[in-house]
């Protein structure tokens, strides 16, 4: 019975002795055969179908980054059309008080050709041909602050980034509208220096740019306070600066060429808080 | 038209290994779609193409782990064939005879993977075999007849493997 059961088959040839064979000769051919194999394998035959999997799952992702961007559009154009109506309700304001219209500047976009140096925080940007930049010009990204032209060559311009040593902006708090000078601290953290110590100032607090010495325009975020210290003999806070713009992954930047006064519909939007 | 089946069949096998891998550990029930396939082959085709494709399979679907490639391919082969032997010794035309013989089968299967392929000890084995084992032996099972029942009905053209069974012994005869 057990022969009949295990055994013995109508069919000729028998497949199972080979199986077994090709079965011991991968055994005996050994590991580093059989890893080449199983890469070969891999690659040719399961290669296109994770590949697949993978466009797959990406293409699931696409329509829920889609359906968030859409609902993102939508707010930031009720933002927007709120901050129309403010923006012509303080230029009427100003207008009364008879105040100085606030900044306009035209942007110009840049690649980063060469990332910010380590030893001197100056880095080398690329302006598009027919597209001409100065210096003293600031330059942000859509975050925030980056620095200041202060070389151009042909198309090509140095600039300045507030983690220079030299690079110096004049800042306030946004909240509490305390101001002092941004300066390079360590690494890619920046500090508020010229802070009373009696001054309402607070981590998480904004820090955007005051305008003040007319190189950097009024409004531009810098960072976030990320810690007030009081140090013994020091007669001004210790407030330090975590920057809204990461310098090691700047890509691309935007030239700002100011130019005279602000009209009523030309506000270069998320540049301004 | 055979070929395309051939073609069908290894390329579900390796869809569904890319979208449900085997995993290690191992999940607590998983439904071996790959076994099936064997199972079902074997039972429809006899042993000798059970043996073949549990083999082709079974490398398949161990192709990327080389240490244990040759336990699935011999395994999926012995699988294969024992199931086309069964078929054709046993005339398994009721369903609750295929399903007695897919459990055992792919029992056997899942015992000796268990203890070649994904090791462990035998206190972990002993642990396994009614939590793990035994449940995703039966679920497997049921879900081959089952396939195998939806593949029968789908056939339209050509004898039942049962004739071609009978009519080579009565040739033989």
């Amino acid at each position: 019975m057990w022969r009949r059961l295990f055994w013995w088959t109508t069919e000729r040839p028998t497949v199972l002795p080979w199986a077994i064979f090709f079965s011991i000769l991968l055994l005996i051919l050994g590991d580093g055969f059989r890893r080449q194999l199983s890469e070969l394998t891999v690659d040719y035959i399961y290669a296109p179908f994770y590949d697949m999997k993978y466009r797959i799952a990406a293409s699931a992702r696409v329509f829920d980054e889609n359906r968030e961007l859409r609902r993102q559009i939508a707010e930031l154009s009720l933002e927007n059309q709120r901050m129309r109506e403010s923006t012509i309700e303080n230029l009427q304001l100003r207008s009364l008080l008879g105040l100085a219209r606030p900044w306009r500047g035209q942007v110009t976009s840049a690649e980063v050709v060469s990332p910010i140096s380590p030893a001197s925080g100056v880095m080398w940007i690329e302006v598009a041909a027919g597209r001409y930049v100065q210096s003293g010009w600031p330059v942000v990204t859509e975050h925030g602050l980056v620095g200041k032209v202060v070389e151009v060559r042909g198309n090509l311009a140095r600039v300045r980034t507030l983690w220079d040593r030299l690079s110096r902006v004049a800042a306030y708090d946004q909240r509490s509208r305390v101001t002092g000078i941004i300066s390079w601290e360590s690494g890619p953290d920046l500090s508020l220096t010229y802070i009373q110590h009696q001054a309402d100032i607070q981590a998480g607090d904004t820090v955007i740019s005051s305008g003040w010495g007319e190189v950097f325009p009024k409004g531009l975020r810098v960072g976030t306070v990320d810690s007030v210290a009081v140090r013994p003999g020091e007669p001004f806070l210790h407030v330090s600066i975590a920057a809204v713009v990461e310098p090691g992954l700047l890509e691309h930047v935007f030239v700002i060429e100011p130019l005279a006064s602000i009209e009523q519909d030309s506000l270069p939007g998320g540049l301004l808080q | 038209m055979r070929l395309i089946r051939w073609l069908l069949l290894l390329t579900s096998v390796i869809i569904y290994h890319v979208w449900f891998p085997i995993g290690n550990p191992p999940p607590m029930v998983r439904l071996d779609y790959e076994i099936v396939a064997i199972a079902l082959v074997g039972l429809a085709r006899g042993p000798r193409v059970g043996a073949a494709a549990g083999w082709g399979i079974g490398f398949l679907v161990h192709a990327a782990d080389p240490d244990h490639m040759v336990w699935g391919a011999l395994l999926g082969s012995l699988l294969g064939w024992l199931i086309g032997v069964w078929r054709e010794r046993l005339f398994l035309e009721r369903l609750t005879s295929q399903w007695l013989v897919f459990t055992l089968g792919i029992l056997g299967y899942k015992v000796f993977y268990m203890i070649l392929v994904e090791g462990g000890s035998p206190a972990d084995w002993l642990l396994d075999l009614p939590l793990r084992i035994l449940p995703t032996t039966l679920i497997n099972s049921t879900l081959g007849v089952l396939i195998g029942v939806l593949w029968e009905r789908s056939r339209t053209a050509g004898p039942s493997a049962l004739e071609k069974v009978l009519a080579d012994d009565s040739k033989r005869v």
